[in-house]
């Protein structure tokens, strides 16, 4: 077996010869983007996703994927460089790629420690379920300024336990979750629904919200779904309870919010639990208010955008005037790009913490198969 | 009351809806600039529903023609490449023109017809003014605007409505002070929102953050460290077909006065209380009161003029300035000026400020560096004689970036230096397609965040400055400007004016 150190001075070699190639130029690294795949074809299958990243950030990726239940220990690495910006010559980084297998998997944030950059700060990206008190997520976690999930793809109790982990350090590290990046445009639609200074008191008078997602009926809330309603009652100020095993909302004025959860039919290529629609009703004495954000599920195509930039239909009904109406594009649905904007966006995000306390409560709640009664 | 759903919103850019007018709809601006950049808002979300915009212009056209005319000038410069159908129809619905003279009542009646049923269809009542026009047409445009009714003041609860003022601000002080006064007529200064394209670029913006976020440069940012501050603004263009205009202004009035006085501005001044905008724009008024005034007998010391002749750039054949359609054979306009300037203070008391514009020179660049002093005392017995000083120089274009000089050793037996450069260029870091200018300024404009825009007194310190240059120049021989060959980097006197302390201009 050949000893660790000997493939960390190997990459480091491989390193060397690709700043040589460089030339005599100076260059930007932003971060070490570390990467750590619960399997080996999962770390390969994010390498792309990564590169994409990098050479927009100019970061040093760490693409590590594990092995942990192989009988041989073994350790495997190699650097390659990635090139920014469609070739545009100045933009320049490197991604490291290692394999570990068995006993060897636990050297990995030692390696990791030996191969990242100094100077800049550590993301953390763990493809996987993640457990807070893994020996490897510990060593790499206490070094990193943020550590990223999507869980859209492990579960909310994932991202809870993740929060709490990083709740009792004093030094971070910050939580991020691609989820809560992907929600961005329907947090700012619905946000848009209470704008004009005559509607917004509305926003405190909602008595009814309904969420769609594209799923099965039957089937358990996603995250995002989730996190949308843990921001909306965050922000309004509206607590939970159970009778009886039911949930119920209320307001702050003690007045009874429904929320109902939706499954609608998945078009082809669409990813599961993708939100779908959002709308509400708001009602201040004889008034109301009536907003619908709906997403045109799997529409991106026929723009001739991108195959999953769907199109969203924003609609907002007064109790007196014209009815609005504004359609907008979602961006592309595309993993670099929202790993990207998530590594962008503040490491300290208020809204998802509070957040993530409220989607804790409903993580296992089912959508429903009606249509919304709006 | 405050949306409680904004709160903590990552990107709280959106803005409330507003129908932005633009008068001067027909001109290039409009059809280039405005439309596009308005258009890339509503694509990145930015936009909500109820927006519109209306355009005012005296040509004949049906609102048809104009949604057309509009739609091929964002097909052709949008940052964008593509043209987004879905996103292109919803923006379309709210396109509208009105014809009509400026200096005519009718149109403004046709404009208020139009202006409240935009607010009757879509709920909009907030206005915002863009006068892309020239300003001969600006006292005219904001007196029937204010005799229509169609200007709000501000005030708790009211519809919002604010006017954006494309530059030159006036032709010299006292025009400056008729202009401040024709809007002070209609619009309350917190409704004047003064553009310069330059204060919406990204490396612009950074100079404030790499001033003042980062403790390093700080401390050395001042006459203790810093031996001169030279100021460039190269095109490598001519007049372009602008002539007539160019025979009225000349580079001092097109860019000395607003682009390069505001770099020089956000170069020298003092750290802002905050970042609103009167705190910014406070410090940028103390800086330009701190200029030494430019008295007759100083300006033939330290301002130089120049015309570009005939020459190459890029390898091309160019013609002389005074061969240029609509220009006077006989032209004394100037090209080019360099002038050496002193902000009389503590922070920069004897250090000079070299700045230069103009047309037709060697490179497009346009970059503010900062020369620090030399060591004290040089250790190294270079062959060359010594050791060159530390430059910082900030790109704002092309290239937009950050390059620090210094000094390293080769490596060998012997102490061989060698200057080196750190290169950061906000491309590779960062991606190239990031927001244009008039994207964050129309943005900032519906927000009401006036940091970027030039404020009134602003404007008439920087021509308060400029018109003694110009006094010292009318006073003179009536000598023309230097001719200095196109490719080049001006005239020979541009270089004595820094070799006569000793420097000489960087070849950026």
């Amino acid at each position: 077996m050949t000893p660790p150190s000997s493939v960390i001075a190997d990459v480091e070699r491989q390193l060397r010869a690709i700043s040589e190639a460089r030339g005599p130029t100076t260059r930007i690294l932003s971060m070490n983007l570390v990467v750590i795949a619960e399997s080996i074809d999962i770390a390969a299958r994010y390498t792309q996703v990564v590169d994409e990243v990098c050479a927009s950030l100019l970061a040093r990726a760490i693409v590590v994927g594990l092995d942990p239940g192989s009988r041989e220990g073994s350790l495997e690495g190699c650097a390659t460089h990635v090139s920014a910006h469609d070739g545009e010559k100045d933009g320049f980084t490197e991604r490291v790629s290692l394999t570990a297998r068995g006993q060897m998997c636990l050297r990995i944030p030692s390696i990791v420690e030996s191969l990242r950059v100094a100077e800049v700060p550590i993301a953390l990206v763990w493809l996987g379920r993640l457990h807070p008190n893994d020996a490897i997520f510990e060593q790499i976690a206490e070094r990193a300024e943020r550590v990223l999930i999507d869980s859209e793809f492990t579960s909310v109790a994932n991202l809870v336990s993740l929060s709490a982990y990083a709740r009792l350090r004093s030094e971070g590290p910050y939580v991020a979750d691609l989820a809560w990046t992907r929600l961005q445009p329907w947090q700012e639609l619905f946000a848009r629904f209470f704008d004009q200074p005559e509607h917004t008191p509305f926003a405190e008078r909602i008595e009814h919200i309904s969420i769609s997602q594209a799923s099965p009926a039957g089937s358990t809330i996603g995250s995002e779904a989730a996190l949308l309603v843990g921001w909306l009652a965050t922000r309004l100020g509206i607590r939970s309870y159970r009778a009886g095993g039911a949930l119920r909302y209320v307001r702050p004025d003690g007045g009874e919010v429904r929320i109902e959860l939706l499954g609608v039919d998945r078009p082809d290529g669409v990813a599961p639990c993708t939100l779908a629609e959002i709308a509400f009703v708001a009602r201040r004495g004889e008034d109301s208010l009536r907003g619908r954000a709906v997403r045109e599920l799997a529409s991106g195509g026929k723009g001739g955008v991108t195959a999953d930039a769907d199109v969203i239909t924003w609609r907002l009904v007064p109790a007196h005037g014209a009815a609005l109406e504004q359609r907008v594009r979602l961006g592309a649905n595309k993993a670099s790009k929202w790993l990207e904007r998530t590594l962008r966006r503040p490491p300290v995000d208020a809204a998802l913490l509070e957040s993530i306390g409220f989607a804790e409560n409903i993580a296992d709640e089912v959508v429903g198969s009606s249509t919304p009664d709006l | 009351m405050l949306n409680p759903l904004r709160r903590g919103l990552s990107e709280d850019r959106t803005v409330a809806p507003f129908v932005v007018v633009i008068f001067g709809a027909s001109g290039d601006l409009t059809k280039r600039k405005l439309l596009p950049a308005l258009y890339n808002l509503a694509v990145s979300r930015n936009l909500p529903s109820g927006f519109a915009v209306v355009g005012v212009a005296r040509r004949e056209k049906s609102q048809e023609q104009f949604r057309s005319e509009m739609r091929e000038g964002v097909a052709s410069f949008s940052r964008r490449k593509q043209l987004d159908e879905a996103v292109w129809d919803d923006f379309e619905r709210g396109v509208h023109y009105v014809r009509g003279a400026f200096d005519d009542p009718a149109t403004y009646a046709s404009l208020k017809g139009q202006l409240e049923a935009l607010e009757a269809e879509r709920g909009t009542k907030n206005r915002l003014y863009y006068l892309a026009v020239p300003p001969s047409e600006f006292g005219a445009i904001v007196s029937h605007l204010r005799d229509a009714k169609l200007v709000e003041r501000p005030g708790e609860g009211r519809p919002v409505t604010r006017v954006v003022v494309e530059k030159p601000f006036g032709h010299d002080l006292a025009s400056a002070r008729d202009l401040n006064a024709v809007f002070a007529s209609a619009f309350d200064e917190s409704q004047v929102f003064r553009i310069d394209h330059y204060l919406g670029k990204e490396t612009v913006q950074n100079l404030l953050v790499f001033r003042f976020a980062n403790s390093l440069f700080e401390p050395v940012w001042n006459r203790e460290h810093v031996d001169h501050v030279q100021i460039t603004v190269a095109e490598e263009i001519g007049v372009e077909g602008r002539g007539k205009f160019y025979e009225e202004t000349g580079v001092t009035k097109d860019i000395v006065e607003n682009h390069l006085m505001q770099l020089f501005c956000l170069t020298a001044m003092e750290p802002p209380i905050s970042l609103a905008a009167d705190a910014v724009r406070d410090e940028k008024v103390k800086v330009l009161r701190s200029l030494r005034p430019m008295e007759r007998s100083l300006v033939q010391e330290n301002v130089v003029r120049g015309q570009y002749g005939r020459g190459l750039v890029r390898g091309d054949e160019v013609a002389a300035y005074r061969d240029e359609p609509d220009v006077s054979p006989t032209s004394r306009i100037e090209t080019f000026v360099a002038m050496r300037v002193f902000v009389d203070n503590w922070r920069w008391g004897g250090v000079p400020f070299y700045v230069r514009a103009g047309k037709r020179l060697a490179r497009r660049v346009t970059e503010v560096a900062i020369q620090f002093k030399k060591v004290p005392h040089n250790l190294f017995r270079a062959p060359d004689g010594g050791v060159s000083p530390n430059v910082l120089a900030v790109r704002i274009q092309p290239d937009e970036g950050i390059a620090l000089r210094f000094i390293t050793k080769e490596p060998g037996q012997q102490t061989i230096l060698r200057d080196v450069a750190m290169d950061f260029r906000y491309g590779a870091a960062f991606g190239s397609n990031t927001p244009e200018a008039y994207e964050r300024l129309l943005l900032d404009a519906m927000r009401g965040d006036a940091t970027l825009f030039t404020r009134h007194d602003e404007v008439e310190e920087q021509w308060a400055f400029i018109d003694r240059v110009f006094e010292a120049w009318r006073a003179e021989a009536s000598a023309p400007p230097p001719v200095y060959e196109s490719g080049s980097w001006g005239p020979e006197r541009a270089d004595d004016l820094l070799a006569r302390d000793g420097r000489r201009w960087r070849k950026p």
